[in-house]
Order: structure tokens, then sequence, then C-alpha cells
């Protein structure tokens, strides 16, 4: 039976040849004379080549030969299955590039500091002191379909055992039949996201904040954490999340994590300005002293509230709740590399599988959309991460400056920035959907890389 | 069949008796195409310090930073790694594979084994494979000594029509059909002769360094090259990458800048490509954009 077949794969280089064939690898007698397709990133479009002996000698290299399922090759009805099987490895391979998987750039997630503090006492969803109407936990929705979009797919693919029951045997193939997802219309979801989007944005900067150089940190490894911090700080920024951040759920994860700054350890952080007088020990350290501290660090001890509005705190964080814009100046750069300096906490790590300490954003984001099944349970701190994420990557254009006191919007302005991230997500998501046999293969790039 | 003196086989190539202008053309490019493939300039008979052919290897940049930071790694050695997707194969998956590498490692030295060589292949100026990664790997002038074993085409050509009918499935014959196909670093030259002029047609015209190099490399079809050791940065002289890749990976770059914006496998793919260039930046190791594939230096 013809079928579209794997000669040769590098699955952490996105590079294939296939081609339509009978399940012969395991027999002795292959055809190589007949074309074959090569495929490849960063388009992942299909180029005729003149014969598979390309592919097969591929294999002497970085290629592995076939594709297998209990000793049967995988066939695929369609070269379009085979295209996205080839890409889905590829991206989902991009989750482990944060833990030396080769690619990552940038260096890659700050590391922790050998005696920082650990985050088993970080606060959480569910223990978080939430504001009057936050509506953060319902929110993300629009991300948390698209997954419930592809499960549902995933629930109608099949594979068929096809040909000589005796695995290992010639012309077994193991046919997958795939079934594409309708994602519909992705929606906006504009108006509930802030929230959810400011949630995710205090998760990571809480984990950098966790990272934080004691003093003695050599030169280079705190001007990574401050790139990275920067990085994070510009997007929250882009996003016009700084009124959020500062109250909900994400001011108290965020807050937490800058109590924890008030060791003198941490002290030459910020210098010597009014701030050092509350972090006198012995000073109560109250959650709005965690939260300013925060802040501070992620702003880079911005002018706006360094002299004037430190001294009352209360007064400060209710000017920023209720609007006050600290409108920094982004550092863009280049935002995929900035993504891949973002850490994830633990928790995250263990959701998503993949390695602690070392795993950031940008590696949730390829796991999640390359192999949706791999993050369980797919949590809306998980959404909303993607969708942070994926605004940070796809609105380019910077937001309206307007003080929120006078006009709406950055609001209007930030809810489209948000339509467009969820309908960029829908696309990244998969075009197919394989069964669950081909699915769990989308888990083995990453987690070898780490083995 | 026996091995192929290739001297006599690219002398048999030229009339050399022959008044006719498409005979005087064709001893002329002989000669053209033997200095480029030496390194030696059209207008002096010097050889160039950078010129001539080079061994190459391409590899995606995916893999850039591992093997640039360590050594480069044939399928047995990853294999051991079990770094593949799916299932393990059953055995005879790569019989056929250990059967012509075990066949090629009786052309090289006593010590040769089919498990431990690396193919590269032949190259000038040119960005290499580019079906096996985007990345051009060259080694240095002195991995291509003059007894390094050079075979005329793919060895997988040992299992294709018209050789694999010939061999019909005996092992003596595959062995001699093998070792036609044979030649050393020191029969470089008129190899590339032969590859070159055995199918052109008559000409009146000079080639040009580009047209040789298109010639050495063209597309799927390449002299190939068995190392029998591996290597890591230290043997390499630059790396080369293709002006496509290079067009595409700013076309990623605007997109992100200006929209519409590009998938996660495109800005992955670019964000690995920047990865390779900052380590072998850090390893001094020049990345070198091919535009062209004529005599560029």
């Amino acid at each position: 039976m013809g079928a579209w077949f794997i000669d040769a794969l590098d699955s952490r280089a996105g590079l294939a040849f296939v081609s339509h064939r009978s399940a012969d690898l395991l027999g002795s007698d292959q055809d190589i004379d007949n074309n074959a397709v090569h495929i490849g990133p960063p388009h992942f479009r299909p180029e005729t080549v003149a014969s598979r002996a390309i592919g097969m000698a591929a294999t002497r290299g970085s290629f592995q030969t076939g594709l297998f399922f209990e000793e049967r090759e995988v066939g695929f009805d369609t070269l379009e299955d085979a295209i996205e099987f080839v890409r889905r490895t590829y991206v989902s391979g991009g989750g482990g590039d944060g833990a030396g998987g080769g690619g990552g750039g940038g260096g890659g997630v700050p590391p922790r500091p050998p005696d920082g503090p650990d985050d088993e006492d970080r606060p959480r969803p569910g223990r978080e002191k939430s504001a009057p109407g936050e509506t953060g936990r319902e929110s993300g929705r629009p991300v948390i379909a698209l997954r419930e979009a592809f499960a549902s797919a995933g629930e109608e693919a099949r594979i068929e055992l096809l040909g000589p029951a005796a695995a290992g045997s010639e012309g077994a193939m193991a046919l997958a039949r795939a079934q594409a997802p309708d994602y519909g219309d992705p929606g906006d979801g504009g108006e509930e996201s802030g929230p959810i989007m400011a949630e995710a944005a205090a998760l990571v900067a809480a984990e950098l904040i966790a990272r934080a150089p004691p003093h003695g940190t050599d030169a280079a490894t705190v001007s990574h954490w401050w790139n990275a911090v920067s990085s994070v700080r510009a997007a929250i920024d882009h996003a016009d999340l700084w009124t959020a951040l500062a109250s909900g759920s994400a001011g108290t994860i965020l807050g937490e994590a800058g109590k924890r700054l008030t060791g003198k350890r941490y002290a030459w952080l910020f210098g010597d300005h009014a701030i050092n007088r509350r972090l006198r020990p012995g000073a109560p350290v109250t959650d709005d002293l965690g939260l300013a501290l925060a802040i501070a660090v992620l702003t880079g001890w911005n002018t706006r509230f360094r002299y004037d509005l430190w001294d009352d705190l209360a007064y400060w964080l209710d000017h920023l709740r209720q609007g006050y814009r600290l409108a920094l100046a982004a550092h863009r750069r280049d935002r995929f590399e900035q993504l891949a300096k973002w850490p994830l906490d633990s928790q995250l790590c263990g959701i998503a599988g993949l390695p602690a300490e070392v795993s950031s954003v940008a590696d949730l984001l390829s796991l999640a959309t390359g192999a949706p099944h791999a993050v369980e349970p797919f949590t809306p701190q998980v959404a909303g991460l993607l969708l942070f994420g994926a605004f940070y990557l796809v609105v380019e254009e910077e937001g309206p400056l307007s003080h929120r006191y006078y006009s709406t919007l950055p609001e209007a302005w930030r809810s489209a920035g948000i339509a467009r991230a969820v309908k960029w997500l829908s696309q990244q998501f998969p075009k197919r959907a394989f069964p669950p046999e081909i699915e769990a293969m989308f888990e083995q790039p990453q987690r070898r890389l780490h083995a | 069949m026996a091995p192929t003196n290739w001297a006599d086989r690219a002398d048999q190539l030229l009339q050399r008796s022959s008044t006719l202008e498409s005979d005087l053309y064709r001893s002329s490019n002989a000669g053209i195409i033997r200095k480029a493939v030496c390194g030696i300039g059209l207008d002096s008979d010097r050889k160039h310090l950078s010129g001539g052919v080079r061994i190459v290897f391409n590899i995606s940049s995916a893999h850039a930073r591992k093997i640039l930071s360590r050594r480069y790694r044939n399928g047995y050695e990853l294999e051991e790694k079990d770094v593949r997707v799916g299932g393990k194969p059953p055995a005879a998956v790569s019989n056929r594979r250990r059967r012509i590498d075990n066949m090629v490692a009786t052309l090289g030295s006593s010590t040769a084994k089919g498990e431990t060589l690396y193919y590269g292949a032949l190259e000038l100026n040119g960005a290499g494979m580019r079906y096996y990664g985007d990345l051009c790997l060259v080694l240095r002038e002195a991995a291509l000594g003059p007894s390094t074993l050079l075979l005329y085409r793919n060895s997988y050509d040992l299992d294709r029509e018209p050789i694999r009918s010939r061999v019909n499935g005996v092992e003596a014959k595959l062995r001699l059909e093998a070792r036609a196909l044979a030649g050393h670093g020191s029969d470089a030259a008129d190899m590339v002769i032969c590859k070159i002029l055995t199918d052109a047609a008559p000409t009146t015209r000079l080639m040009t360094t580009g047209l040789i190099s298109e010639g050495v490399l063209a597309d799927e079809d390449y002299l190939e090259v068995p190392l029998e050791q591996s290597f890591g940065a230290a043997e390499l002289c630059e790396i080369r990458t293709a002006s496509g890749d290079v067009a595409a990976e700013a076309r990623i770059g605007s997109r992100l800048e200006q929209g519409p914006p590009p998938t996660l496998a495109e800005l992955l793919w670019r964000n690995r490509r920047r990865d390779a260039e900052r380590c072998a930046s850090d390893l001094d190791l020049p990345i070198r954009i091919v535009s062209s594939q004529g005599r560029t230096r």
C-alpha cells in the first residue's frame, strides 16, 4: 500500500527526506531510484529530489533512518501530513534550546544564585489575594480553546496497523490517520485577557527577581540578569501592564517576590537611595514594600518615582493602580531572543515537562504550540504566558502614550493586540492532530536532549 | 573492473591531436579546471593560499553549538546516543547502510571501519550540500592530503541502477565497482575534470570558475569524501552559508520588526542561526556568505 514515508529525519534540525512508496525500509529490496521530497526550515515547503539515495546517505550524519512505531514504518496519508509531522518535531524540539540543546541564543535564562530563595512558598493561583472584580482566573479562554480544539481533533485521529502481523516484517506499516483541528475564529478575548497577561508577567518577573544576583556575583552574570529584567520590563511597558501588575493576583505574586529582596544580600541593588531607610534591619516588611521593591527592580529604579514618590509608598502604589503609566522607553531588540531569557518557575516547568532552572518562555511557546498535549494541565497561567509572549512577539508597534485618566485608547490598543496575538497563536498550533501514538513522539526530542 | 587511473581517464577525454575548435577548447578548459581545483590563479602560476577545493560538511545551525564545542559525530555515534524520534527500528533497517559503509572502508587505510567514517563532500567556493543543513563547515586545506580517499559519486550510487544490476548482489562485484569509483586527494583535479567534461557538450567558450564550482558540487551530485577521523572547530578554516538563507533570515527579522509576524518555526530557525554565528565568532571562525560560486577572492 502506498503512503508517504520518512526515509531520513533530523528532528532537531527540522530536515527530512520523504517518499511515496510502500513500507520498504524493513525489506532487502528498496527502490531508491524513486523521487523523494526534501523538507526543511524555515518555510517547510517541499522540494523534489531526484532519488531517495540522498536521503539514505543523510543517515550517515545527523539523520535517523525512517520513522517507526512498534517496529513498523509509520506512513502518512498525504504529503501535507508528513510535512506537518516534521514541522512539529522541529517546533516542539525548540523547547529544548534553553537547556543547552544547542540553540537558544543570547545565553538563555539567567541562573539561579547558589543560595537564592527557593520557590516552594511562592504564591500561586488559589492563594493570592484577588482584587474585587478581578477576572484573571477565568481569562486566557481563547488560548485554552485552541488547545481544546486540538484535543478534540486528536480524538478522531487513528493509527492503523497494516501488513504482516509479525513485528518487524517487511511491508508492515502503521498508518497515521491525522485530523485537521478546527480552531474556528479564535476571537479576541481582549477585554478579559489583560489580568491574565499581567499575572504571566508577574510570574516571569518574580522568577527573575528570585534569580537576582547577590553581592559579589561576577559582572557577566549580573549583566545577563539585567538584560533579562530589562526585556521583561519592555514587554510589560509595551502591553501597558503596570497598573494590572500593581493589583490583584499579579500584585500578590510580585509583592511576595519583592519581599525576598529585603535582606542585606540584595541591598546593593538599590544603591544609596531613600529605599535603604526601609531596608534597615528590623524595619517592617509590608506587602506594599515588596511590591514597590519589585517594581523598582523591574523599572531599573526609574526616576519618575525615585525621590518624589518613594517616601509615601501607599500613595505611589495607588497612583500606579489608578492608571499612572510609567511609559518607559522599551528596548525590544530581537524579541524572540528575549523570550528565551525569561525564566519559568519550577511549577510551570513541571507542568510542561521541561527541565527546571533552565527553561524559558520561548521553550514553553515552542513546546505548547508544537506538542500541545505535552503541557498538562493546560492552565490559565500557561495560556497567560503564551499570550504574554505572543503579544510581545507579534505586536510590533509601540502603544499609545495617552494617559489613562483621559483616554481609553490604551485599552482598545491592547485589546486589538491581544486579538492579533491569539490569531498568531492559532496559526502556530498544529495543523494536524495525529493519533496519540504519534503525538507521543513530539515529546521525545527535547526530553532526550536533557537526558 | 580495475581501479581507475584518473589521470589516464582525464587524458582520454581530451583529443590532443584534434584540430577541431571545440576539442582545443576542451583541452583549455581541462587546464582551467585543474588550476581552479588546485587554487592556482588564472592570471599567475602561483597557488592562492585560500583557493582550491576543500572538504566540507553541511550541518544544521541547530547542531552548530554542539559540534563546534565538541566534534562532528556520524550516524553510528548518534544511534548510540539514541536521539531518534519514534520507536527503534529493527536491525535490518541499517544493514544496507552498513554494507555500503563497510565496502567503502575497504577502500581506505588498513584500520578503516565502516562505523568510523565521516562523509563529507568536495566543494569549490560554494555552500555545500544544503539539503543536509544550512551551514557548510569548511575543513582546512591540510585535511585534503594526497592519500585522502575520494569517491567519484555518492557511495549510495553503488546500490542504484545501473551499478546495482551489474553487481546483482555479488559482494566481489560490489568491491570492484567500489574500487572503480575510488581515487585519492592527489587525483582530485583529474576526477573533477572527468566529472565536468565527460558529458559536457562541445563548446568554444572558456569555462568560468563559477561553472567549475557548479560542476564540482551540483545540487545532489557531488564527489564524496569519507574521512577516517572526525573533526572539531580547530580543524575548520571557515563556515559558509548560502545567500538565500541569509536573505530569508533578514526577511524574518524585518517581518518581526514591521510585520506581518513570522511563524514560530521561522523565528526558531533564525534564532539558531544567530546562535551558531555567535558560537563561531567566539571561536574566531569566520562565516562567509556565498553569494556567487565564481572566483570571489
